[in-house]
């Protein structure tokens, strides 16, 4: 019973000191809740629309090879056994130009698969199925997706398999480069991809979306499969992801660099584009943001304030515990124990009050974006805030009382 | 008597001066903190303002049928000269005028044959007014004759080279067709500009073509293009190979000057002049708004001048060959909207700034207590001696009244030495006057606190 009258009781007028600095705590909680739902749900927002945008990806491509290649052949033309774009990006020097950023590497391929009775164009895709599933979408209908370890094996999409006959389990020869077929064991079939920064559609093939102006479907293969069809290392094309999307300029000018004396490579982002999309809303956050951080800053001077003339009016007794024997820990306890209390009834009566009135969508402006209304979200980090700047401001103002209590005499705190 | 006040009000100051330049900051840090907050939020608007414009929601689209290509030239001359309207243009768009164009590239020679990979694209001729990020207009209409009068503002982005109008002998090409190709600016492109409304469609080939820039576009055809593979044997066209894609006419374009079009539309009404069908006429003028907000009054100047030359609003039961317009606001990036999403800013800024008050009058009611319980004996030795309750709180209040004065005048002198926190006096004022009333509402409280206690009380307290 001792120990929470010590804590807190003996203030005497200065309660209502006390429960005053718990009101401030209180709308000090209240405000930062609200404002930092509010930017919570705003970067929420923000980080869905650059999901979908993905400005942070560049996508490098080698020039599209002549399109005599990609004619359909038909009667009795042999198989064709080039690429759609020229090879002409050494993943090494690629590597090396954006030493700090993550490439997806590929070779995108058009070949004939000949049967007996037919031969059919398909898009091959060589990737990297860990990398390329991080940029893209693949949902697997049968079998299994793509592994590292993986080699003479294919996945491709259900308008594909349907055209080529096969199923998982399936094979089907590919023409490679040194003249030689390539059995393909099928362990996958896909009913959807999302297939990041695809090629156009040039050529009759098998498309999941008949009608979109860029290839829907293909067959993916490992990087290993693919360098042994084209039989070559050379990328025809590669995704570089920086680190964060405010590198990509500097990686943009550093494959530039590395790539001005070959033409033929082009470089693509879309991060320019995306900042001139949401340049309003980022405004608007940055001018939110500013404002919260002066309110917070404002009111834990206040609070600190008020803390220190309780702590202030009550050295006595505190010099009293411990010219009585009270050890330095118990009475730090008790300073730290009061302060807590405080911090935390102002933080919980100021959760109430900002779930309370928070409004339950928040209008920022997003013309060229378009993405509605933001929703305030109520997460670990807007509790963890309160709870950080409510416990800053009490401790700053008891700060100087224990002070005096570990540095000074006891005698000092006794004459006050 | 006020002397008096006046004195205790000061010596009392004196004694409690650290209390006094705690209030005194905070109050002063209030003021700032919501001139500063109002600034930024206004700062905000301007620049989110600029922005908008800047992508082309000072833009709208006056249509006109029924009015000969010169007349269009002349009026949009005369649009030029208006109050509040800045450029404005009549471009000439393929979609509209059924013109396509196809823009090749030699990529392989030899003694006998050439192959050359290019794009079909729309065609756009434009002329020096022309401004490639707000200019370009599609009317749904031009795509689908079923569909409502609508304008969809399709923005050109610089991408490499130079971003200007083009000159007779040059050309403007998207990102998607040079990528395709593999070409840079300065490489000397062919140009085939189809009319195919006519059976057999009527062609046009322009050699010698520079491309001078490149642009990325947005809009619904996200750089859609009919790519194609052209082989010419001994100089005679042998085969072309196109895509699957390019079943529909795409809105990405390619920028040509304006009278090479216009030339090739001459060419192609000599023609056809035995057909029957009338060759479609340029009927779009794109008119830029001095600002976003001047947009209302730059419609109805156009509307007053288009009306002075005889011309009439649009309706549906229009004779063909009436002499009409239609004027058309952009969807989604118009005035309208830019307005809208403006007044978004004003309405969270309110919100945050009610926040910041709320806070600052609970804060200067927290340090008001602290100063009311540091004089609780005070009251009561006042009360003893005689004084009056009313005194009492004149003296107090005095005190609130100077601190504020002096909050006032240091957040004035702060916002002297920098204009960032505070961009206007009215601004200035607006934030003092609200800061006071939120510390008048935060204090008096606390002020009237002590003389709802008896002096007797008091002093007991005292022992």
């Amino acid at each position: 019973m001792i120990v929470p009258r010590l804590v807190l009781a003996g203030f005497g007028r200065r309660t209502i000191e006390l429960i005053l600095a718990a009101l401030v705590i209180a709308t000090l909680s209240a405000v930062i809740a609200s404002a930092t739902a509010v930017i919570e749900g705003a970067r929420a927002a923000l980080y869905r629309f650059e999901r979908k945008e993905r400005p942070d990806v560049i996508h490098v491509i080698g020039r599209f090879n002549r399109a005599l290649f990609e004619l359909p052949r038909r009667g009795n033309l042999p198989p064709a056994t080039l690429p759609v774009y020229e090879p002409r990006i050494e993943p090494e020097e690629l590597k090396s130009a954006v030493s700090n950023a993550t490439v997806v590497k590929r070779q995108s391929l058009l070949r004939n698969v000949v049967t007996e009775n037919s031969a059919l164009n398909v898009y091959i895709f060589g990737i990297d199925p860990e990398m390329e599933q991080q940029v893209g979408a693949f949902h697997v209908a049968a079998g299994r997706f793509l592994t590292a370890g993986d080699q003479n094996v294919a996945v491709l999409d259900e308008a594909s398999a349907r055209s080529l006959g096969v199923r998982v389990g399936d094979s089907f020869p590919v023409r490679t480069a040194g003249d030689t077929d390539l059995r393909l064991t099928v362990v996958g079939v896909l009913d959807s991809v999302q297939f990041h920064a695809p090629p156009l559609a040039t050529v009759p093939a098998p498309a999941l979306q008949p009608s979109a102006p860029f290839v829907t479907s293909g067959v993916f293969v490992p990087l290993r499969t693919s360098e042994e069809i084209f039989a070559r290392p050379t990328l025809t094309d590669a995704l570089v992801v920086p680190k964060s999307s405010n590198e990509v300029p500097t990686v943009v000018d550093h494959i530039r660099q590395q790539f001005r004396l070959n033409t033929g490579v082009f470089v693509e982002e879309s991060y320019t584009q995306y900042l001139r999309k949401v340049r309003d809303f980022q405004l608007t956050l940055t001018l939110f943001r500013a404002v919260s951080l002066l309110t917070a800053v404002l009111a834990s001077a206040v609070v600190a304030a008020l803390m220190h003339d309780v702590y202030k009016d009550r050295l006595y007794q505190y010099g009293v515990l411990a010219a009585v024997g009270f050890c330095p820990f118990h009475i730090l306890a008790l300073i730290l124990g009061t302060a807590i209390i405080v911090a935390m009834a102002g933080v919980g009566s100021g959760l109430s009050l900002a779930a309370a009135f928070l409004p339950r969508q928040f209008e920022m402006p997003s013309l060229l974006a378009n993405m509605g209304a933001v929703t305030p979200r109520f997460n670990g980090v807007v509790v963890a805030l309160v709870i950080v700047a409510a416990l800053a401001a009490v401790f700053a103002g008891a700060a100087r009382t224990l002070w005096s209590l570990v540095r000074g005499p006891v005698a000092r705190s006794l004459r006050k | 008597m006020f002397p008096g006040i006046l004195r205790l009000v000061l010596t009392d100051l004196r004694s409690s001066w650290l209390e006094a330049v705690a209030a005194l900051i905070l109050i002063g840090a209030g003021i700032i903190g919501v001139a500063y907050f109002t600034t930024q939020a206004q700062h905000t608007q301007s620049q989110v303002r600029a922005a908008y414009q800047e992508e082309g929601a000072a833009t709208f689209v006056v249509e006109l049928s029924g009015v000969s290509d010169e007349e269009v030239d002349r009026l949009v001359a005369a649009v030029r000269q208006l109050q509040d309207v800045g450029p404005a243009d009549a471009p000439y768009s393929g979609l509209e005028l059924g013109i396509q164009a196809d823009v090749s590239f030699l990529v392989f020679e030899n003694a006998k044959q050439k192959e050359y990979l290019g794009a079909r694209t729309n065609v756009l001729g434009v002329g020096p007014f022309f401004k490639p990020k707000t200019g370009y207009f599609v009317d749904f209409h031009w795509l689908n004759p079923s569909a409502p009068r609508a304008v969809l503002g399709i923005p050109l982005l610089p991408a490499a080279g130079e971003f200007r109008s083009p000159k007779a002998n040059e050309i403007l090409l998207p990102s998607t067709v040079t990528d395709y190709v593999g070409v840079q600016t300065g490489a000397q492109a062919t140009v085939e500009l189809v009319y195919a409304n006519s059976d057999p469609p009527i062609v046009r080939r322009l050699d010698d073509f520079r491309l001078v820039g490149i642009f990325d576009i947005a809009g619904p055809d996200r750089g859609r293009i009919d790519p194609f593979w052209r082989l010419s044997y001994v100089g005679e066209p042998l085969l072309t190979a196109r895509g699957t894609g390019g079943t529909e006419a795409t809105t990405v374009p390619v920028l040509l000057n304006r009278a090479v079009v216009q030339d090739f539309l001459r060419s192609v009404e000599s023609q056809r002049r035995s057909s029957s069908v009338p060759l479609p006429a340029r009927s779009q003028l794109v008119v830029s708004a001095t600002a976003v907000a001047n947009v209302p009054a730059a419609q109805k100047k156009v509307v007053t001048l288009l009306e002075a030359q005889g011309l009439k609003p649009a309706g549906e039961a229009d004779q063909p060959g009436a002499h009409t317009y239609r004027v058309l606001v952009p969807e989604r990036n118009n005035f309208i909207s830019a307005q809208r999403e403006q007044r978004k800013i004003g309405t969270g800024g309110t919100y945050f700034a009610a926040l910041l008050l709320i806070l600052l009058a609970v804060g200067t009611g927290g340090l008001q207590v602290l100063a009311t319980l540091t004089r609780w004996r005070d009251y009561g030795v006042l009360q003893a001696v005689g004084f009056s309750p009313v005194q009492i709180l004149m003296v107090y209040g005095g005190q609130l009244l100077l601190v504020l004065t002096s909050a006032i005048l240091l957040a004035g002198l702060a916002v002297l030495f920098s204009s960032r926190l505070a961009h206007s006096r009215e601004v200035f004022a607006t934030a003092a006057a609200l800061a006071v009333l939120a510390t008048i509402v935060g204090s008096v409280p606390a002020l009237l606190w002590p003389m709802r206690t008896r002096p007797a009380a008091m002093l007991k307290e005292l022992q």
